[in-house]
């Protein structure tokens, strides 16, 4: 089963937020990154059926059901304010039969919490809830959307999610928008030939998944422009100008570079974060 | 303004003051002001009495109707003919003849106020993001019925079948128990404008969903004013023209009319038509008449619905 964007464009009030979008998802986890509010959730909303594109299509090539039966969406948050619902009224609305056994115990949910109203859990519980929704509902839908799963949620259970998310991902489509990865979490994406993309001015660009394992190799030099220019002449693979007179360089440096590094204020040397990638992705570069 | 709205516990509670306002209003007067003035057509002399004298009056007619012969007893004869010629003349002449601006306040004010209490129950829903992932789960922005039956469930369960049947108690209902009183026929009234302020409140609230999931519940709770303004005060003041539009549109209206007319054919020809059947008929044309607003409704506000352009 293939996903297929075609020639999508959306726009709200005259303002374009996605143009001419153009992407094929066949299967396995796809991560979606970009700043907030550049239409990373409209995109996820459209595949899923709930906003209705401008122009252009998304259908899933080999199946005769429209994409939004095969689809189910979870939402980045729901606005606590006055929602009456439990988790139970929740399980009944999304028409979901047997949550599966022992889930709750997973997320470190207790029974009582799942009886509460949800406006009346915090905002990580809430999520946890939400991505529970997804589990439930894994046998009816091929194709999984996460709008910002670990947002709001602390380490451990952004791993547990992790890990939720990376077990469909054997055997269904997920679409996971974010800009909240570990480096962990990276890599295990890498390990199963997932793909990234970025979605900058309204357009969706893959990312090589070379260039991002190969950035999770290097090192970060950071410091003056000036000394970090000679500091890594010649071994800089990537590199990125911060602001104020500061430069960021990707690089492999040689012994001799991290002793020099060692000697001169203000430059540091160390390994690379997701925050590095994601800059170097959003910000643009040059080798 | 919707900040006013976000509690529809607030204005369940609007409801229960009117709904007690109209009962103390109607134990004080003892009856609804046009059957009074009915009985005062018929009965002169009673004008200027007091209220407690032309109730012991009525029931008094009642009693010997009861008690005697219903061809002997000429007074309520008399009184239940006038008073059902009057509401026919109204259905077919005049509906501001009968219909006071205080009855239609009070038997349209719990559809209105039911209506904005739904439309902002749905817009938490969409608001939240739960009505979102709903349609995402179920592949479809159609509105369930489930979800209808929860949501107006919960209104129609709380607020008609408690405030309403205490207020048609206390207004309408007590006016034909006095005149006609039968265990069946008092529960036929509690139960069908009951039901029938309900098919009014959803019809009111179906046509507002379609702006509440477009993210525009101050438009919804405004088009509600405006619909009860049109067709609650303005349309019944112009005049039988707008019957149709009307038998439609405000199901509560109808019902009272053809409650008021089935009264009228029963007192007629009580002899031809056994209870039960009067009951079945009387049903039977209410039913239709719900159904005729409600499936509509449905089928334009889902319609409406699915082609929604963003729901989320």
């Amino acid at each position: 089963m293939k996903l297929v964007i075609e020639d999508l464009h959306k726009s709200f009030g005259g303002k374009d937020v996605l143009v001419n979008i153009n992407a094929e998802f066949s299967g396995g986890l796809s991560v979606i990154i970009g700043p907030n509010g550049i239409g990373k959730s409209t995109l996820l909303r459209i595949i899923a059926g709930l906003y209705r594109p401008s122009k252009g299509r998304v259908y899933l090539e080999g199946s005769d059901r429209p994409v939004q039966e095969l689809t189910y969406y979870v939402p980045e948050v729901i606005n606590p304010v006055n929602v009456d619902y439990t988790f139970k009224d929740l399980v009944k609305l999304l028409g979901i039969e047997d949550p599966p056994e022992g889930m709750s115990e997973r997320f470190g949910l207790t029974v009582k919490d799942l009886e509460k109203p949800l406006g009346t859990l915090s905002a990580g519980m809430r999520k946890k809830v939400l991505i529970m929704t997804s589990l439930a509902l894994r046998n009816e839908k091929p194709v999984l959307l996460y709008d910002e799963p670990f947002a709001n949620l602390d380490p451990s259970a952004v791993r547990v999610v992790q890990e939720a998310i990376l077990g469909l991902s054997s055997d269904h489509l997920v679409i996971v928008s974010t800009h909240i990865m570990t480096a962990e979490f990276v890599r295990s994406v890498l390990s199963r030939s997932a793909s990234f993309y970025t979605l900058i001015g309204g357009s969706l660009r893959r990312v090589e998944e070379s260039l991002v394992e190969e950035m999770l190799s290097l090192k970060v030099v950071e410091g003056p422009c000036d000394v970090i220019t000679s500091l890594t002449k010649g071994e800089a693979v990537h590199s990125v100008r911060v602001g104020g007179g500061v430069c960021r360089v990707f690089a492999r440096p040689s012994a001799d570079v991290a002793a020099e590094v060692a000697e001169h204020r203000g430059v540091s040397i160390r390994d690379v974060t997701m925050g590095d990638i994601y800059e170097f992705l959003m910000g643009g570069a040059g080798k | 303004m919707m900040a006013v709205f976000k509690h529809g516990e607030v204005l369940l509670v609007l409801v229960a003051v009117v709904a007690v306002s109209a009962i103390v209003f109607n134990h004080v007067y003892g009856w609804s002001p046009p059957v009074l003035n009915v009985i005062y057509s018929e009965f002169p002399e009673l004008r200027g009495k007091n209220i407690t004298y032309v109730s012991e009056f009525v029931e008094g007619i009642i009693r010997e109707f009861n008690e005697t012969d219903p061809h002997t007893a000429m007074g309520y004869q008399k009184l239940l003919a006038s008073l059902n010629r009057s509401v026919t003349n109204a259905v077919f002449e005049s509906l501001g003849d009968q219909l006071t601006p205080f009855s239609i306040t009070f038997t349209h004010i719990i559809p209105l106020i039911l209506a904005v209490v739904f439309v902002t129950r749905l817009d938490k829903l969409v608001s939240s993001g739960i009505y979102g992932m709903m349609a995402s789960a179920r592949g479809s922005k159609r509105m369930p019925w489930f979800l209808i039956m929860r949501e107006w469930g919960i209104l129609v369960v709380a607020s008609v079948c408690i405030i309403s049947a205490f207020l048609m108690a206390g207004y309408v209902a007590n006016d034909m128990i006095r005149l006609a009183a039968t265990p069946e026929r008092v529960i036929t009234v509690l139960v069908v404008l009951s039901a029938l302020i309900a098919a009014e409140s959803l019809v009111l609230a179906l046509i507002t969903t379609p702006l509440v999931m477009n993210g525009k519940p101050t438009s919804a709770v405004l088009t509600i004013f405006i619909y009860s303004i049109v067709l609650g005060f303005i349309l019944p003041f112009a005049g039988a023209w707008f019957l149709p539009a009307i038998i439609f549109l405000r199901p509560a209206d109808s019902a009272y009319f053809i409650l008021s007319y089935a009264f009228y054919v029963r007192g007629g020809s009580a002899e031809m038509m056994g209870p039960t059947a009067q009951l079945i008929t009387e049903y039977a044309l209410l039913g239709a008449i719900s159904l005729a607003v409600l499936i509509p409704a449905l089928l334009i506000a889902n319609a409406v619905l699915i082609n929604r352009k963003d729901i989320m």
